[in-house]
């Protein structure tokens, strides 16, 4: 269960480590956004290149991300299949039973994957260097100003940071009862079919006991301790605007302003030609 | 057939920033029908060496030999999935592997998977019942009705109800009130001396260890810091100081009367009974029993 990497935090110490939660946030949406615009192929190069450079110095393994794509070409090939039956234009590459193939079905295809490729290296850097912890106070900092309609941010932000504080735990729990099973001789990777199932089961069921014995116990233990949700409480950690922030909000406001200028006045930064 | 560990080491998460060296070249031969303790800090690596035993972990180098099983780095754990009903393994707090709809149900379960027909998995439920002291009329109630410790008697079944030769067992009286741990260990010795069982055992509390076991194991770091009798440890005051052991409290007030000029001998206590006939022995200068 531990050897789960996708999306998980790695405890090192780099710049991006060491930058805002808030910050990493707004750069993350900021280069979401660029990365779905209808790129031409160079800006998509470009763009493909700085989150290459970014995953680089926060240590993510490349081969990560690679991974996680094993476990999306279904979707890629539905997608396929998609394109192939509905785009109809440009022109035909070779045909298949008498059935054309349009340039334009694949490229499109292509495109959608290079986007939900640059999309998972995004979200895997936000992950990857920021703490859960950090990253719901990021989220409770942006939620603040919906108090005034009766938003419950800080709510919703304790519960958004129990929940992950609890996905660890649950994975070793999960990892011990799927041991104590596999000691009764539960197979979940061989097995018939309704061996699996079972197994399942037996997976399950003592999950969701332990995990309604523990919500219980850290209620109470919360009470216990005078937790008022409405009350106004103040932080241990403050998060805090520095330097580096800064030379990061700046490298983030030249890459979208590049790729925005890049798609609606292509000539101004001299590659009007190539688009 | 005895379980042997050949330079075993393993690594939790290899090549990760969460690396962990679990166990180091951990050499060990228990023999049959002998009653084992392994004890050591938390983290020292007993709860991984215990998962080596059936196979759960495979080990990072070295090899294990149970039965007639070989484990090895390279092993497919569908080769060695026999060794889990030969190798019983029962966790701590093991009452939270019940699941199923009844008690009958529920120890049923590991037998089943292995293919137990089921007039003979009726034959040991009964038995296994009387043994553990349970009364029958549970067996058609919801394991999650019965109190902490009949819950831990229903998981223990769930384990011996595949009749394994091999019991290991990871701290058995976590949790229990101490008279609850007695009937606990009571049952596992008559095990280890009715049934002939090998009984491994991790455990944290030292009067257990030196009132039941034969053999201790103490683990320190993934490594085998001492092995031998549990008095000879218990009364090595070098090495329960190096290693932060707390002496058992018979052992304690041993020590002391030792020390006071009283000529006990050490091998002969293992529980607080142990003693004072000791103590009587020594005053009348002659043997008493």
């Amino acid at each position: 269960m531990k050897n789960i990497t996708l999306g998980r935090y790695l405890p090192y110490d780099t710049w991006i480590h060491r930058l805002d939660p808030r910050f990493k946030i707004i750069a993350m949406i900021a280069l979401l956004v660029c990365v779905f615009q209808p790129l031409p192929w160079i800006v998509n190069g470009f763009l493909a290149l700085v989150i290459l450079v970014l995953l680089l110095m926060s240590r993510v393994k490349i081969s990560s991300i690679f991974k996680s794509l094993k476990a999306m070409w279904f979707m890629i090939l539905v997608i396929l299949i998609f394109n192939v039956i509905l785009i109809r234009t440009g022109e035909v590459l070779f045909t298949i039973f008498d059935y054309p193939i349009y340039t334009k079905a694949l490229l499109q295809t292509a495109t959608i994957a290079v986007r939900l490729t640059l999309m998972i290296s995004i979200t895997t850097i936000l992950t990857a260097t920021t703490r859960p912890l950090d990253l719901t106070y990021g989220l409770e900092f942006f939620m603040t100003p919906l108090k005034v309609i009766k938003f419950p941010a800080h709510e919703i932000a304790m519960t958004i940071s129990i929940a992950l504080r609890f996905i660890p735990t649950l994975l070793e729990e999960t990892e011990k009862i799927m041991k104590a099973q596999a000691s009764r001789g539960v197979d979940l990777k061989g097995g018939t079919f309704k061996q699996k199932i079972n197994g399942i089961i037996a997976l399950i069921i003592p999950l969701f006991v332990s995990s309604f014995q523990r919500s219980e116990e850290l209620a109470n233990a919360m009470e216990a301790r005078g937790y008022n949700p409405s009350g106004k409480r103040t932080r241990y950690r403050t998060l805090k605007f520095h330097a580096g922030d800064l030379v990061g909000l700046i490298v983030t406001c030249v890459v979208v302003a590049l790729v925005f200028i890049a798609i609606y006045n292509p000539a101004l930064i001299g590659i009007g030609g190539l688009v | 057939m005895p379980v042997t560990f050949n330079d075993v080491s393993y690594v939790y998460l290899p090549h990760s920033p969460y690396e962990h060296v679990a166990l180091k070249h951990v050499n060990l031969k228990i023999e049959d029908q002998e009653f084992v303790a392994i004890i050591g800090p938390t983290g020292s690596g007993k709860s991984t060496l215990l998962q080596h035993i059936n196979g759960l972990l495979l080990p990072s180098e070295g090899s294990i030999n149970v039965n007639e099983y070989t484990i090895t780095p390279k092993t497919k754990v569908r080769s060695i999935r026999n060794l889990r009903r030969e190798a019983g393994l029962v966790f701590q707090f093991p009452e939270y592997q019940l699941f199923e709809a009844n008690v009958h149900d529920d120890i049923a379960f590991g037998p089943k998977n292995f293919g137990v027909p089921a007039n003979e998995i009726e034959e040991r439920i009964n038995s296994l019942m009387t043994t553990v002291g349970l009364p029958t009329s549970l067996l058609e109630r919801s394991p999650f009705e019965l109190s902490g410790g009949q819950k831990r008697r229903v998981a223990l079944c769930g384990i011996l109800a595949m009749n394994p030769s091999i019991l290991v067992l990871d701290e058995p009286t976590a949790g229990l009130d101490p008279r609850g741990g007695a009937k606990s260990l009571n049952l596992i010795k008559k095990l280890n001396e009715e049934q002939g069982k090998t009984i491994i055992l991790v455990t944290h509390e030292m009067d257990i260890v030196l009132e039941y076991c034969q053999r201790v194991i103490l683990l320190i770091d993934g490594e085998v810091k001492a092995d031998g009798k549990p008095a000879d440890i218990f009364m090595n005051q070098e090495l329960l100081a190096e290693s932060k052991i707390v002496q058992p409290q018979v052992l304690q007030v041993a020590t002391r009367l030792i020390k006071g000029g009283l000529k006990l001998d050490y091998r002969n206590i293992k529980n607080a009974e142990d003693l004072a006939n000791e103590i009587a022995r020594v005053k009348k200068g002659g043997v008493s029993k």
